[in-house]
């Protein structure tokens, strides 16, 4: 099931911010297959998604992240990940999303990821993102840094996020996973 | 519109001291991120954190590192301490920063705090890491405990160890 947008923008007064919360997401007992903001607003410079998340299946891990329901082979990423005994970097090119960079993900703690999209707005520029992302569970671990590029010039205004799935059927978060989606100016 | 990202304590060191403590973090944010950029007195060492005074072997941390001369990554489980640097990149010449993001730090439905990381120095020993770390404990965390890996070695003054709240919708 789909959890759209739950958060509310601000009323208006106030002080003026830089960094605002746009709207949020709590996963429920029932579990989520993804994650989605929508309407997002084009007056911000840039947002950032500050996630935590567990997922329930070892073979599944961060978000995959698609934008404006962009499913075709429109994304690139490219990583550098450490799981605890030795470092790699690798791409995803022609791909149908950016990845997160954690493929097996614990399903005791949970993982977090922090997305910076960098002029999502601007209609002249493919839009970038980059993001840090990591999870331990005193046995093992993995610390992920990865860039992503959506090749569209479209302004974003949907982020669907899903767990990263190896296998079928697709994976879903846990209770109390929570997104979290900041405008900054 | 409410204020998102709000800076709730900052500590400037008017004089060397082994050990920074943030404590009495009110539990009204949804994530926190700490600032740190610091030297030391002497020598060269890394960086500790430790929740709720828990000085047990609740810790574990996984390392991404790059040392200049070479790329890795290792980890430690059971262990006593959050670690913000892999190797001993605080020094006494150039400033070490770190900024770690401490996620969802006041929710105690969310087994083990999550703690993610990025680092770096130019020091004697330079480098810099990412690093994802978890405290086993569904407290919300209202201490900060930060001290470096030396035995009474002082912070310098100058250093600089400040705390932002974030708060969520």
């Amino acid at each position: 099931m789909l959890n759209g947008l739950v958060g509310m923008l601000g009323v208006g007064g106030g002080v003026a911010t830089n960094f605002d919360s746009i709207a949020t997401t709590t996963v429920g007992a029932g579990g989520s297959s993804s994650i989605t903001f929508s309407s997002i607003p084009s007056t911000y410079k840039h947002l950032q998604i500050r996630a935590i998340y567990k997922v329930n299946n070892t073979n599944s891990g961060s978000s995959r992240i698609t934008f404006n329901s962009d499913t075709g082979n429109n994304y690139a990423s490219h990583y550098l990940l450490g799981n605890g005994s030795s470092a790699s970097a690798g791409n995803v090119t022609s791909n149908s999303y950016i990845w997160g960079g954690i493929g097996d993900q614990s399903t005791s703690y949970f993982g977090a990821q922090i997305i910076d999209i960098l002029d999502y707005a601007n209609t002249n520029k493919n839009k970038t993102t980059r993001s840090l992302a990591g999870v331990d569970d005193n046995s093992s671990g993995t610390a992920a840094l990865v860039s992503g590029v959506w090749l569209n010039t479209a302004a974003i205004t949907t982020i669907t996020l899903t767990p990263q799935s190896n296998t079928t059927p697709t994976n879903t978060y846990l209770q109390y996973s929570h997104f979290a989606l900041y405008g900054i100016r | 519109m409410p204020q998102t990202y709000t800076p709730i304590v900052s500590n400037t060191l008017s004089s060397g001291t082994t050990t920074v403590t943030f404590s009495s973090i009110p539990d009204t944010y949804t994530d926190l991120i700490l600032q740190v950029q610091a030297t030391v007195a002497s020598g060269n060492y890394g960086l500790k954190i430790q929740f709720n005074s828990d000085t047990g072997t609740n810790y574990s941390n996984c390392f991404l590192y790059g040392t200049g001369s070479a790329v890795g990554s290792t980890r430690n489980g059971t262990t006593n301490q959050i670690n913000l640097a892999y190797a001993a990149l605080l020094g006494a010449s150039s400033p070490w920063i770190s900024t770690t993001h401490i996620q969802s730090y006041a929710n105690t439905s969310v087994n083990g705090k999550i703690a993610i990381s990025r680092d770096g120095g130019n020091g004697a020993n330079a480098g810099t890491d990412a690093i994802v770390s978890l405290w086993r404990s569904t407290a919300a965390i209202n201490t900060i405990t930060i001290t470096n890996t030396g035995s009474g070695i002082n912070f310098s003054a100058g250093s600089i160890f400040t705390l932002y709240g974030i708060k969520a919708a």
